[in-house]
């Protein structure tokens, strides 16, 4: 219990403090507000970074992209891999197509992940699609072993005896039964890609400046890290605590829903 | 091991040939003459089809030829690997078993008293493992040890002879570490929680052995194969994706190539990163299958 606690409430307090920068900032984000490199204070709460902007209004407004490029590549391997494995699952002639979901899993993610950025090119359109690659084969995996499973039951197979067509059966009857499996997977999912996508900003490789993200800040203020560490540690502390909630979330939601998916250590 | 590289780097080529973007008109500028641009373009087999390319791509790599470098001009891509693995080796060997002595040793202490505090300490160290971000994670660590502590250099790195070049390994070796310790933690517990149920424990024990013979003496043993397989399996990971720690601590290693190459769009060097990075994962496993024989004499024997 106090893990799904734990988890709502810093998952929640980052994506909570995102949706509010986006009606309402302390300072623009451009602004220069303060004195420069200013520590914690009741003005800045987090401080101000090299040229004096506030942190805080910052981390709020940098998430945006972290968090939308997350539920973006989410949706999209998400919806297309469950597609693909449900199709694959379910139509014999379609399954050796699973395939290729085993062949995106094959490669090292972070490799995998600089060659599709590389591919797809910067942007917020590029990271996303790269993302979504990355997050399909695990989708495709779920759905294509539960359709699998589910397709030679009696209730599906009486729904055919019935005369319900094929895409009655998948919508109505195997998909809801895959529902929460697939939905603990895109809580694990969401985080991987908030995590990925900083990272990939981080590099260089992600959306491109002069949109802040958490990954990009992170990167600048590794620059003057001598000088003062407030820049350094409050978009790492945003990122960490979304990530480390949706995990406790996930975790939590798989052992209530899914005991069969325990995540190997 | 030898048909994975040779599948992986295929599969590298095909999608790297489909990349949109000059690589000739990159080379010689966009004010180039027509004729120096059609050379580039023969000098990099751009006139050629694709299948032909990969056909010359692969019979010059196993001859231990990957070609020249289009980032850095005058530099073979073999050499450039090299040059990487000079650094990313060490700091993956160094990583790897820094993160196996500390799992071990938590995963021992908290199978020898489960439930109390080396077992909170390990499910609060693997969530940690799984949340924090790598960079962040080396971040905090140079705030802690450069910035603050002024013990272990910030980043960069002299060359081997340079004055205490392993004190600019260490730091990073560190961010990668500390997230997969508790990789290894869980591995020695699980085994151990197993394996102290059987008899020949209880037999070593009644014997009069203390508790510490037992956990280490004989217990430990059984747990030694998928140990090694994991540390196989992390080292292979860490040489081909040590990339974004690299970059923390400027160390110029086979990650801070990727990156540069994936600036660039430096094909040959990408595939030849993807290679060194399919090798890496498959060799390692290689290895670590042969040296099963050695820690099981049943494995030997089937």
């Amino acid at each position: 219990m106090s893990r799904l606690l734990l988890g709502l409430g810093l998952a929640g307090a980052g994506l909570l403090l995102v949706l509010l920068g986006l009606f309402w900032l302390p300072y623009e984000a451009e602004a220069l507000s303060g004195p420069v490199l200013a520590p914690p204070s009741l003005a800045h709460p987090f401080g101000t970074d090299w040229f004096g902007r506030d942190v805080l209004s910052r981390v709020m407004a940098g998430g945006r992209l972290s968090w939308a490029v997350a539920f973006l590549s989410l949706a999209g391997g998400g919806l297309l891999g469950a597609l693909l494995g449900l199709a694959c699952g379910y139509f014999p002639r379609a399954s050796p197509f699973i395939r290729l979901a085993d062949a995106l899993l094959a490669f090292p993610p972070v490799l995998l992940a600089l060659l599709l950025a590389v591919l797809l090119g910067p942007g917020v359109g590029g990271v996303a699609a790269a993302l979504a690659l990355f997050n399909l084969p695990y989708f495709a995996r779920l759905s294509h072993a539960g359709a699998l499973e589910l397709r030679v039951r009696e209730f599906v197979v009486a729904a055919r005896a019935v005369g319900a067509g094929s895409l009655r059966i998948l919508a109505r009857h195997i998909l809801p039964n895959l529902a929460s499996s697939l939905l603990v997977q895109a809580t694990f999912s969401l985080s991987t890609s908030l995590l990925a996508e900083a990272s990939l900003s981080y590099l260089g490789l992600g959306v491109q400046p002069p949109h802040p993200t958490w990954g990009r800040m992170l990167w600048e203020a590794q620059a003057w890290l001598f000088r003062s560490p407030w820049p350094a540690v409050f978009p790492g502390l945003a990122l960490t605590g979304s990530v480390l909630g949706l995990n406790l979330l996930g975790d939590f939601l798989r052992d209530r829903w899914d005991p069969r998916l325990r995540r190997l250590p | 091991m030898v048909a994975t590289v040779l599948v992986v780097a295929m599969a590298v080529f095909l999608v790297l040939t489909v990349i949109p973007g000059d690589a000739a008109r990159l080379m010689v500028g966009p004010e180039a003459k027509p004729e120096r641009y059609a050379a580039a373009r023969k000098a990099l087999e751009l006139d050629q089809p694709w299948p032909v390319r990969l056909g010359n791509w692969i019979w010059r790599a196993l001859h231990g030829d990957l070609g020249a470098s289009w980032r850095y001009p005058g530099w073979s891509v073999v050499s450039l690997l090299g040059q990487g693995l000079q650094i990313t080796f060490p700091l993956a060997f160094l990583a790897s078993l820094l993160s196996f002595v500390l799992g071990v040793l938590l995963g021992v202490a908290s199978a020898a008293q489960l439930g109390r505090p080396p077992d909170l300490l390990l499910s609060g160290l693997s969530q940690l493992g799984l949340a924090l971000p790598e960079f962040w994670l080396g971040i905090l660590l140079i705030l802690v040890f450069s910035v603050r502590g002024q013990l272990l250099p910030a980043g960069g790195f002299p060359g081997w002879t340079g004055e205490r070049a392993w004190a600019y390994l260490l730091l990073p070796a560190l961010t990668l570490a500390l997230p997969r310790v508790a990789y290894f933690a869980r591995l020695t517990r699980a085994v151990l929680a197993d394996v102290l149920l059987l008899d020949f424990v209880r037999t070593a024990r009644a014997k009069g052995l203390g508790e510490r013979g037992v956990l280490l003496r004989h217990a430990l043993r059984n747990a030694l194969i998928p140990l090694v397989a994991g540390l196989g399996l992390t080292f292979g990971r860490l040489l081909a994706g040590a990339l974004v720690v690299e970059q923390v601590f400027s160390l110029p290693g086979l990650g801070r190539y990727a990156v540069e190459a994936a600036f660039g769009r430096d094909i040959p060097l990408l595939l030849g990163l993807a290679v060194v990075a399919a090798a890496a994962v498959a060799g390692v496993s290689t290895v670590a299958e042969i040296l099963y024989g050695f820690l099981d004499p049943r494995v030997r024997a089937a």
